[in-house]
């Protein structure tokens, strides 16, 4: 039978053992790949594009090359509106350090349009919210139409932070 | 359906990203602390297996093929050059200034090894004298 | 009803885990080892009856070491032997029972060790931070998130489409610390009141702390062999009998999040293969993947225990209390045990089995048990996997 048991430690215990500290140092470059090169183009000048699946009429948001259901290739461009609805909220009091912050930072689902509120899979995307957090704790944000606060022309580099927020129209 | 697709390869846009752990602190467990503090007594220890005798250095809490806990501490005696290699350049492909030669100790008796920096006259097989009691060693050939 | 006249019937002989606790000394593969051994001890198998090994372990980002499943050999009793290792995300514990499941019922393998095991601890600044690559990089990462946003979405969301109250997600939080407290192995077990939830930090809104399992090291085993060698080992061998897994993809943005309609795959899968026709009816014990409050319910209704919307409503009558009629987390869960990532599904699926066999101590239901339930769940809203067993 067994009679070695494990050694569970506080943290200021961690002191008082010898340890190995090691940092990596990966650095990687990702590929946007054929339709996120389109995609991220398109948010430089101030569209959201979709990506159309004439087989199922399916539109991916953000855009692919193929259709999951289908397993096909994808045959239209086509562009979303940057209106949509808000399908959930939240706020967070931490960073992704796990630091406290002071003021919530506000993000959430939206789903575009073209959609309708019986669809399971529609096009959508993950984005900061403008509201208060009243709105979020109360839920009064669910269900509203937003629409997307672009950043200046001049400082839009072809990324998702083009879009600044959405916020209630 | 179409397969329509970019192929100028400039056209196509890549994102840059660093790995996001700031680091990792590993603990050493029992047995690595008991090795440590032997280092620091200029022993290398190992530990016995009290089923099939196996001596484990660095010392390891179970044998692995009888997969009970292993028994008594046993310091390791006899070094001697299994193997080594000659490093020319660094890990990011920068010429040395002075070549650096790695080698695979092992100890009479025992399984396992340790990693040392050589010096002396390089034939596997030979006995060596340790230098330093580090990680890696530091050894010298008879 | 049976459907599965073609596997070989496999059976749970010995399962052993370690304590789960915020950080340990132990390396790897002393946490691997000590599950493993306690495994077998409870068999009454020596390594060498063992012909194949399964090994789950979650991201190799945690505990900083390439190839982490096969890191673990010589701990988890690897050495010399056909070795797969599984990864599923958090699915990952019950994953390996499936896997070993599989090695058995094909008639490849004789007698299977399955092992799971997480160390979080040496990640920093926190371990949370090393679940930063699990956003995609263009459209997601840019944004900063904490890995606890997309769980605060999800909460959310099922609490709108449901209206369902904080009050009753709360409730799954105070019954699983209140389970833990008979689990020597747990972490957090103890007494707290809804109001204790609904005042501890708030992380993420809805997202409290108490809402939250713990970081944790720890490791579980288990050992499975074919069903007609098992009589010589134990009087109550525990019979796999079903196992479903299913995948979804990773565009939860463009998806329902009140609904795991994964999850309802892979429970149909399991369930026709045990041949269970009414879920509710058939089930005497249950152990969902709890890594959040929320969660626990959110699972009840993906493996068809509740209709949609309904398990808050039966978690308020008491339904899924230790003494209620389908005990749900009878072990504490994640929220009382601990969330090793790989080794917490394993966790559930041992529960189950003590449940079945009848010493599960402290921990054991009133009522008699018959066929049980584990379930677990992974990464981006996208894997789960359960598992069913008779006794």
């Amino acid at each position: 039978m067994i009679s070695v048991t494990v050694h569970p430690l506080k943290e200021e215990d961690l002191k008082r053992h010898p340890v190995v500290e090691d940092k990596p140092k990966a650095r990687y470059s990702y590929t946007a790949g054929q339709a996120l090169s389109v995609f991220l183009n398109g948010l430089k000048e101030g569209k959201i594009l979709g990506r159309k699946c004439t087989k199922c009429g399916r539109i991916y948001v953000p855009p692919r090359m193929y259709c999951e259901d289908c397993f096909v290739p994808t045959s239209l461009w086509v562009e979303v509106k940057d209106e949509g609805v808000v399908m959930t909220a939240v706020a967070s009091f931490i960073s992704w350090t796990r630091e406290r912050l002071d003021h919530p930072e506000i993000v959430g689902t939206i789903r575009l349009f073209p959609s309708t509120a019986r669809d399971y899979v529609y096009p959508g995307l993950f984005h900061r919210i403008c509201c208060s957090y009243e709105d979020v704790r109360n839920m009064t944000i669910f269900g509203k139409i937003v629409k997307a606060r672009w950043k200046p022309r001049e400082e839009r580099t072809g990324s998702i932070n083009d879009i600044e927020c959405f916020e209630v129209v | 359906m179409s397969w329509d697709k970019i192929s100028k390869e400039t056209s196509l846009l890549s994102w840059k990203d660093v790995m996001e752990v700031e680091s990792y602190v590993y603990t050493l467990g029992v047995d690595g602390e008991v090795f440590l503090n032997g280092l620091k007594e200029g022993k290398i220890l190992g530990r016995k297996c009290t089923k099939c005798g196996r001596i484990y250095v660095p010392p390891r809490m179970y044998c692995e093929d009888c997969f009970v806990e292993n028994g008594e501490y046993v310091e390791a005696k006899g070094p001697y050059l299994d193997t080594f290699t000659i490093i020319y350049e660094d890990d990011e492909g920068r010429r040395l200034e002075k070549p650096l030669v790695i080698g695979l100790i092992r100890f009479r008796g025992c399984s396992g090894g340790l990693l040392g920096s050589v010096q002396g006259e390089l034939k596997a097989g030979s006995e060596v004298e340790i230098m330093e009691y580090g990680i890696p060693l530091r050894v010298k050939t008879k | 009803m049976r459907t599965n006249l073609r596997f070989r019937p496999v059976a749970v002989i010995g399962a052993g885990m370690t304590p789960f606790r915020r950080r340990m000394l132990d390396t790897p593969q002393e946490l691997a080892w000590e599950a493993s051994r306690r495994a077998l001890d409870e068999a009454g198998l020596e390594l060498r009856d063992v012909d194949c090994v399964v090994i789950g372990s979650a991201p190799d980002a945690f505990d900083g070491v390439h190839m982490k499943g096969e890191y673990l050999a010589h701990g988890a009793g690897g050495v010399r032997k056909p070795v797969s290792r599984v990864y599923v995300g958090g699915a990952t514990g019950v994953m390996t029972a499936i896997s070993a499941w599989y090695h058995v019922a094909s008639g490849l393998c004789q007698k299977v060790l399955a092992v799971a095991e997480e160390k979080m601890s040496p990640g920093r600044p926190h371990p949370q931070s090393v679940f930063r690559y699990i956003w995609d990089p263009i459209t997601e990462k840019p944004l900063n998130p904490n890995l606890i946003w997309i769980f605060a979405m999800e909460m959310h969301r099922y609490m709108n489409v449901n209206r369902v109250s904080k009050e009753d997600i709360a409730l799954v939080s105070v019954k699983n610390k209140r389970n833990a407290k008979k689990n020597q192995y747990s972490q957090l077990g103890g007494d707290i009141t809804v109001d204790d939830v609904l005042k501890s930090e708030v992380l993420v809104w809805p997202v409290q702390l108490l809402d939250v399992s713990p970081v944790s090291d720890g490791a579980a085993a288990m050992v499975l062999v074919s069903g007609d060698i098992a009589r010589r080992y134990t009087d109550t061998p525990i019979w796999v009998e079903g196992v479903g897994w299913t995948l979804d993809n990773t565009s939860w943005p463009g998806r329902e999040l009140a609904y795991p309609r994964y999850l309802e795959n892979a429970a149909r899968m399991a369930y026709k293969m045990a041949g269970i026709e009414r879920p509710q009816k058939e089930i005497d014990v249950v152990e969902p993947y709890d890594p959040f409050d929320y969660k626990e319910l959110h699972h009840l209704e993906g493996l068809l225990l509740a209709k949609k919307g309904e398990a808050p409503t039966l978690m308020r009558e008491g339904f899924f209390d230790v003494d209620g009629e389908i005990p749900s987390s009878p072990s504490g869960g994640l929220l009382g045990v601990g969330n090793p990532i790989a080794a917490a599904g394993l966790m559930k699926t041992i529960s189950i089995y003590w449940q079945l066999k009848g010493t599960a101590g402290g921990m054991q239901v009133k009522k008699s048990v018959h066929t049980g339930v584990a379930q677990a769940w992974g990464d981006l809203m996208q894997a789960s996997t359960v598992i069913v067993m008779r006794n």
